[in-house]
């Protein structure tokens, strides 16, 4: 099977909890960041779903406390989540099944007001 | 096949409102959220017909979708008020001036005056020289009493009649949970009031206080608002951050808890034995204050005379004593304008403006200063 390109966006302080040479790659310092990633079609024999991006986006791209993002199977509260322009509560939410040239989009409504 | 929204049937769901669960369209949501707080403003009968009313404006997300919200139903359903962006600048080097940035923008896109007062110009001390002097352990004390009375000098120098924040669902709950943590009665009592006589002068409000936060991104996100997120500079508020973490976790488990904490914040009611503070004016710039001297002019006083802990150690009294009156210090010492000169000064300007127009008055702060007629609250509309 096709591997899946994904293109994953984070923004409102999202950002932030990203690690600096990532965002430094990226060339956005400050703002919103914008990135692609590859992940298999398959993990652990299963397809690939939101929540195995999750786990994904904990351990490669999260700076410091990742568990503060993604801990027991549950996303950090206040953290929305909208894959290909909707809100993943309208789906599946972590159980959506990722699509090649999916984007998702994590967006904090716990920074700055 | 995607789900379609619940409400037309028609169009494709995009998001699921947190208050009902209902899964509906980008032009379901617009025309909810937008009644729901066209609602929140009829029904507790927010403005009046010529108010001129000021959004305190940060360039984060909740006051710029305020701005948009208030200016669209402004227009729609005709509300005739004269709407102004106010905005504070603490003087945060890398935070406040990125978001002012975004503030200027607003101006221009939606097509509305803007003041800015600058706690520099207000005060003669900056934020950045604040933390200077005091360190970063106190600096949000400072920043706090001072944003509450710059917003109203700001609010006096365009002599408007109320002020909108955009305080949204969230943030009422949390200020519940905290006062309720802190035993902060006043506060408690004045934090689930939808609009307060302000600190004595200008009348606020909060057309957000049932808006999810959620809803109110989201909002931002579809309208593609053009806003600014990023953390304070210095220490964040730690205290409200614990009482937020709290609350979204009970928010996952039962989404109407926001609104269980802020009915429950509204039924809870002080004992009549209770004795509350008695408000005054400060006898230094008039401010309204329930003791002698308001927590700004003792706070000033303070990083004047180079004892910053003075207005915030835990003992009320403070001592002065044996201190020097001249000590390294980053501010300057600026004339503040008194109360009682603001307010003669924004009581002319309203005067002149009715002498000037003949068919507008009037504000609920016009106390018949100009002779027209009030027409009264807005309702039923």
């Amino acid at each position: 099977m096709e591997d899946l390109k994904l293109t994953l966006k984070f923004s409102s302080g999202a950002e932030l909890m990203i690690k600096d040479e990532i965002r430094a790659d990226a060339g956005t310092k400050t703002g919103d960041l914008e990135l692609t990633r590859t992940l298999p079609a398959t993990t652990d024999g299963k397809p690939t779903i939101a929540k195995d991006l999750l786990e994904f986006i904990r351990d490669n791209l999260i700076k410091d406390r990742q568990e503060d993002f993604y801990d027991k199977e549950k996303l950090r509260p206040g953290i929305l989540v909208i894959i290909n322009g909707s809100d993943w509560e309208v789906e599946d939410g972590p159980e959506y099944r990722l699509q090649n040239n999916d984007t998702v989009e994590f967006i904090s409504t716990l920074h700055g007001g | 096949m995607p789900r379609l929204c619940e409400i037309c049937q028609n169009s494709k769901a995009v998001l699921r409102r947190p208050k009902t669960a209902q899964r509906i369209c980008k032009q379901c949501f617009y025309h909810v959220f937008e009644t729901e707080v066209h609602n929140t403003i009829v029904d507790n009968q927010l403005f009046r017909r010529g108010d001129r009313v000021g959004i305190g404006a940060s360039g984060g997300k909740d006051s710029t979708v305020l701005a948009y919200v208030m200016k669209t139903l402004n227009e729609r359903h005709n509300y005739g008020l004269d709407l102004y962006l106010l905005s504070i600048d603490e003087g945060i080097a890398g935070y406040r001036d990125d978001s002012l940035e975004t503030v200027k923008r607003n101006k221009e896109q939606y097509s509305l005056p803007l003041l800015i007062v600058s706690y520099e110009q207000l005060y003669g001390w900056s934020m950045d020289s604040i933390v200077e002097a005091v360190g970063r352990k106190n600096n949000c004390t400072f920043c706090g009493v001072f944003r509450r009375q710059a917003l109203d000098r700001g609010a006096l120098m365009l002599d408007l009649d109320h002020i909108v924040t955009g305080h949204n669902a969230d943030d009422v709950a949390e200020t519940i949970l905290m006062n309720i943590f802190r035993g902060d009665l006043p506060r408690l009592g004045r934090c689930t009031e939808i609009a307060t006589a302000g600190d004595g002068y200008i009348v606020r409000s909060k057309p957000f206080k049932y808006a999810y936060e959620k809803e109110i991104v989201m909002y931002a996100y579809f309208k593609k608002l053009d806003y600014f997120s990023t953390e304070c500079t210095y220490s964040p508020n730690a205290y409200r951050g614990y009482a937020r973490e709290f609350l979204k976790d009970l928010e996952a488990v039962r989404p109407s808890a926001i609104l269980d904490i802020i009915y429950s914040g509204e039924a809870m009611q002080v004992a009549q034995d209770v004795q509350m503070p008695v408000a005054a004016q400060c006898e230094r710039c008039g401010y309204i204050s329930s003791n002698r001297v308001c927590k700004a002019c003792t706070l000033l006083e303070g990083l004047e005379r180079g004892v910053p802990k003075l207005g915030i150690a835990r003992s009320a009294k403070a001592s002065l004593e044996g201190v020097p009156d001249v000590a390294k210090r980053g501010g300057r010492t600026v004339e503040r304008v008194h109360f009682d000169k603001l307010w003669e000064n924004a009581r002319r300007m309203r005067l002149e403006r009715s002498e000037n127009n003949t068919d507008v008055c009037t504000g609920s702060a016009c106390a018949g200063v100009c002779n027209a007629q009030n027409t009264g609250s807005l309702t039923n509309m």
